[in-house]
């Protein structure tokens, strides 16, 4: 099994199969295109598809609860948002759905909402499939395609070991505050924030040393260390990880070429020739 | 026989990449989530260490700033990348103010004078939060999460939620870490930035 | 033999210290294995980073004298270039691990020396080979035991192809299984491969049988250095300077002192073939009734748990079934190796962890049914790494952190905090001098009686320690012990979650071994020791001194001998 981001994968599932190139397009396509589309019901066939994707690369649904209630918090506001300041939004029809109270809630300002909301819908969809299939190696080998420098990926890299490390050092620091009689849960949550930064000053420590003690270890195995803005780009030989790990096969290339043309296509479709069907027909 | 020492530039990129994981851990648990809403929290202890960041590590710390939003956005709250990006120049007056602010006015992040009160909690805690909660509310306005309208609103969640984990938070651990920091290799004293 | 190191004169101090080592000579010829001991702060890991160039290059301070690796100057030569020569391995296998994966972490070093992918490639599968990781190749640092991290580290240092291995207390950090795993890589690497190994170390049972020579660093300087049978001629002198002497080596300078072994022996099996020579067989003699009628005292129970599992959010099933009753005034120990529950249980006793199925009740209370912070005041819990907890700019701060928890809730009057503050000092041994102390400024077992002082203020009947003596040297561990000794008999109910199997032996009064969430053993100590067949279930051995003495046991060795001294006693009384 391979460990991506967010799940474990077998080694020879058709996702380890894909280029890391392309997965990195893949993860641009989702980033950007729902932007151009309008049509609320385009984006969530889009997400719906992703977050299907992601399920079948066995994504434990317990790693993606948390995005649950994102979803439902950014339900809130978008709809609040639309519901409560969206005058402007109103549209020349000026049709009213519901009046509460005083306000007024728009048809054209809640279809812009909903609008709002798909895009956000598809986006974190894609990026869950991206980061479910995506390996820490595979990122390396792309970005190093990308020419970005040795340097600035392995801290890249690095960033992500250091994550589930400290993720570890908080749980266990929560810990020991309760064993000095501080519980958050216990105290009423207009006093938490005067009490809820101890335990950044251990975790502060434990970042510190870990950092020296890594460096010393990082330079004990020859890594020649420089200034951040020195090496962002990369002018080296192909490295070991990249050579092994990085591959483009010819449906790779059609793979990426096709999602270049799809973006192409809403593009003129969307701008150019003002097509229905990327439109919101909830206005 | 002393000898120059080459500046340790490992332990600094090591640094850099902790300080932004760091940072992540604390952006997805370390938040109180009032009900404003996921992406503008009411109580946004990272940004403490975005500011803490630059004023300890320079470049370092500063550069970890806007990095670390990008990851943290994707990974913990899955904002949208586009709209992360957005938020650069946001993260950037709220990383980079403090410490260009304390460098200028030769002010000492151990928080001894009035002065350097003053400094923390004007530039550090308020000014850069008012800015940065601006330019971000006005870039989820123009990447079309939220309304024109709606942007007061957000924008004072987002600066409330910032600037008091700042005044708290911030206060805590510069006066409670600053001293062992400043001892260690991976302080960065000026006039260097990296 | 042409000599790999030579260090000449070596002087060096940190930036604004005083000097940590103070003329250092010593040579160490190729192929050969060479033991660094002392006790901590005597400057080892000063020493092995000047083998590797990180001081003094890495570091400010002052250097004085050279240091030559393989004829290449450590002083001219990068750090970079050393590391071409002399591979590290430090302590803590967390913070070396720089990458997400066994394989990439391998190919690190190779490719930062610019490599090719093919001779990479051969490099990376030749180090997992040699420290049998193959099938570990892509796993995460999540999925991998201490010992498997640190061999991944020692992967990722022998991928470099050094001349030289250095390894700063490889073990220090580990449970049982992983120091034996590092120690059988050590013997595959000095018994098949051509490579000259320093190893700094306190753990040094195995390392007798391996080691060329040993060397004894106290206060900056060399004390002694010779042949491993010949350094270990003076065990006492040895103990003295702090250093952890085999107890074979110690019960073997008793017996040749009294003429009965005509040298001092480095293993088991050793003494116990010598031993065997002077003594006739016959049925042991019967254990010592001592434990028994300790146990007669004790006082009330205290802690009951019934029917106690444990189910963490990911699945993981720590505990299945456990019955325990624990009384007040007991000294316990929970052993067993990592993974086999006994820190998941000892933290359903404060509340930390609540139970998935079964109950445990503390002075009554059912845990479920009571907040941490309440249990908190009865069960005091210190954690294996005092950086987790502590919290504060100053060690007064610190004690006082507790106690200001407390009465902001009521549960203290804050008038009593002085009193308490001062007395938990006294317990714990810390001057007023260093009340305005950083923590963290403090030494590593200072800060750990730190973090345990700021839980006895707050005067919890039950003390929990997590690896009281993790990573500290002889002196230092039994400093803690006996304080923690001294706190038991004033009246604390102790339990101490350990690996060190000699603390476990000298101090505690009962034993829980764990294996896989259940108990598989509980009794006196003696008694569980005198079982080692089961204990080996869960990969602990007893102390080097019961085995020696469950070896002879037909010689008339009882089975609870589990002391240097005990076993002392009963040889004199067998030869009588």
């Amino acid at each position: 099994m391979q460990r991506t981001f967010l799940s474990y994968i077998p080694v020879d599932s058709i996702f380890m199969k894909v280029s890391a190139s392309t997965k990195l397009s893949f993860f641009f396509l989702f980033n950007f295109y729902p932007f151009f589309i309008s049509n609320p019901l385009l984006n969530f066939l889009s997400g719906i598809i992703a977050f299907l994707l992601t399920l079948r690369a066995r994504v434990n649904l317990r790693t993606i609860s948390k995005y649950y209630k994102l979803f439902l918090t950014l339900a809130f506001i978008i709809f609040v948002s639309s519901a409560f300041f969206g005058e402007s939004l109103a549209g020349p029809s000026r049709e009213v759905i519901v009046r509460l109270g005083p306000i007024n809630v728009y048809k054209g300002a809640m279809a812009f909402g909903l609008e709002a909301y798909s895009r956000v819908f598809a986006l974190v969809c894609g990026m869950l499939f991206w980061l479910a299939i995506t390996t820490g190696t595979e990122l390396f080998a792309a970005l190093e395609k990308l020419r970005i420098g040795y340097n600035l990926r392995i801290s890249i890299v690095m960033i992500f070991r250091y994550f589930s490390v400290f993720d570890g050092d908080y749980h266990v620091i929560r810990e020991a505050e309760k064993s000095r009689a501080l519980d958050l849960s216990t105290i009423p949550i207009y006093k938490r924030p005067l009490h809820f930064a101890y335990y950044l000053v251990p975790l502060v420590m434990l970042v510190i040393k870990r950092a020296l003690e890594t460096g010393a270890a990082m330079e004990s195995r020859a890594f020649k260390g420089t200034k951040l803005y020195k090496g962002m780009i990369s002018k080296g030989k192909e490295t070991y990880l990249t050579k092994k790990y990085y591959r483009l096969e010819r449906v790779d290339v059609l793979a990426i070429i096709s999602m270049i043309a799809i973006l192409a296509v809403i593009l003129v479709g969307r701008f150019y020739f003002g097509w229905a069907w990327f439109m919101n027909p909830f206005y | 026989m002393s000898e120059e020492v080459v500046k340790p530039y490992s332990a600094r990129l090591s640094l850099f990449a902790a300080w932004v994981g760091l940072c992540i851990v604390v952006g997805t648990y370390g938040s109180l989530s009032l009900p404003i809403g996921g992406y503008v929290s009411g109580f946004w202890p990272a940004m403490a260490l975005q500011a803490i960041g630059g004023l300890w590590f320079g470049g370092w710390g500063f550069a970890s700033a806007f990095l670390f939003p990008l990851v943290s956005d994707v990974l913990g709250e899955a904002l949208p990348f586009y709209v992360a990006v957005a938020l650069i120049p946001a993260n950037i007056v709220q990383g980079g103010l403090t410490v260009v602010t304390f460098r200028a006015l030769k002010a000492d992040m151990r928080l001894k004078s009035a002065k350097d009160w003053a400094l923390w909690l004007v530039v550090g805690c308020v000014l850069s939060n008012a800015i940065g909660a601006w330019l971000g509310t006005t870039a989820f306005v123009l990447t079309g999460l939220i309304t024109w309208e709606a942007q007061p609103l957000f924008f004072t969640g987002w600066f409330i939620g910032n600037t008091w984990p700042a005044i708290i938070f911030g206060s805590l651990i510069l006066k409670a870490v600053t001293p062992f920091v400043q001892r260690s290799r991976l302080y960065v004293e000026a006039p260097d930035w990296w | 033999m042409p000599r790999e190191v030579v260090v000449e004169d070596l002087w060096w101090r940190y930036a604004g210290g005083d000097w940590i080592l103070k003329g250092i000579n010593f040579t160490v010829d190729e192929g050969e294995f060479l033991v660094v001991v002392g006790p901590n702060d005597s400057g080892k890991t000063t020493l092995a980073r000047s083998l590797n160039g990180l001081i003094p290059h890495s570091v400010r301070g002052d250097f004085k004298g050279r240091v030559l690796v393989s004829d290449m100057d450590t002083l001219k030569q990068g750090i970079g270039g050393v590391s071409t020569k002399v591979g590290m391995v430090f302590d803590d296998p967390e913070a070396q691990f720089i990458l997400t994966k066994v394989e990439d972490e391998v190919a690190f070093g190779p490719m930062n020396l610019g490599l090719s992918p093919e001779e990479t490639e051969k490099r990376i599968m030749w180090a997992l080979q040699v420290t049998r990781l193959e099938g570990q190749i892509f796993k995460e640092p999540a999925d991998l035991s201490g010992g498997q991290k640190q061999r991944a580290a020692i992967s990722a240092t022998l991928a470099m192809r050094p001349e030289i291995l250095v390894l700063d207390e490889p073990t220090s950090m580990l449970d049982p299984i992983g120091k034996a795993e590092v120690m059988s890589v050590l013997r595959d690497l000095k018994e098949k491969q051509d490579i000259t190994i320093i190893v700094f170390e306190h753990h040094l049972d195995e390392l007798v049988e391996m080691a060329d020579r040993f060397m004894l660093l106290y206060k900056g300087e060399i004390l002694r250095e010779d042949k491993t049978r010949d350094f270990f001629s003076d065990p006492s002198f040895l103990y003295e300077k702090g250093v952890r002497v085999p107890e074979v080596c110690l019960i073997s300078e008793k017996l040749e002192r009294d003429g009965i072994f005509d040298k001092v022996y480095l293993t088991l099996s050793q003494a116990s073939r010598s031993l065997s020579k002077h003594l006739k067989e016959r049925p042991s003699i019967a254990p010592a009734e001592k434990e028994a009628r300790e146990f007669e005292t004790l006082g009330d129970e205290i802690i009951r748990v019934e029917g106690l599992h444990y189910r963490y959010p990911d699945g993981t099933i720590a505990l299945r079934g456990i019955d325990l009753t624990i009384r007040r005034g007991e000294f316990i120990a929970f052993i067993g190796q990592n993974g086999s529950g006994k820190t998941t249980l000892s933290k359903t006793l404060n509340g930390l962890l609540r139970p998935t199925k079964g109950r445990v009740s503390v002075f009554g209370m059912d845990t479920t049914k009571v907040s941490t912070v309440e249990l908190a005041q009865r069960v005091g819990y210190t954690f294996q790494n005092p950086d987790h907890q502590l919290f504060k700019g100053s060690v007064k701060e610190e004690l006082e952190f507790g106690l200001d928890n407390l009465s902001r809730i009521g549960k203290l009057d804050p008038t009593e905090k002085k009193g308490r503050i001062s007395e938990a000092m006294k317990t714990a041994g810390i001057s007023e001098g260093l009340l305005e102390e950083h923590p963290y400024m403090l030494s590593k077992g200072l800060r750990q009686r730190v973090a345990i002082a700021s839980i006895i203020a707050m005067k919890p009947d039950v003390l929990i320690i997590d690896e009281p003596t993790t990573g500290q040297d002889m002196s230092q561990s039994i400093e803690v012990m006996r304080f923690l000794d001294g706190l038991n008999k004033l009246g604390h109910t102790l339990i101490v979650v350990t690996h060190e199997m000699w603390v476990v032996a000298n101090w505690t009064k009962r034993t829980v071994a764990m294996l896989n969430g259940e108990i598989l053993l509980d009794g006196p100590t003696r008694e569980v020791f005198s079982r080692p067949d089961e204990l080996m279930k869960t990969f602990v051995q007893p102390p080097q001194i019961a085995r020696l003495a469950q070896d002879l046991k037909n010689y008339g060795y009882p089975p609870v001998v589990v002391t240097v001294d005990e076993f002392y006693e009963s040889t004199k009384e067998l030869l009588r």
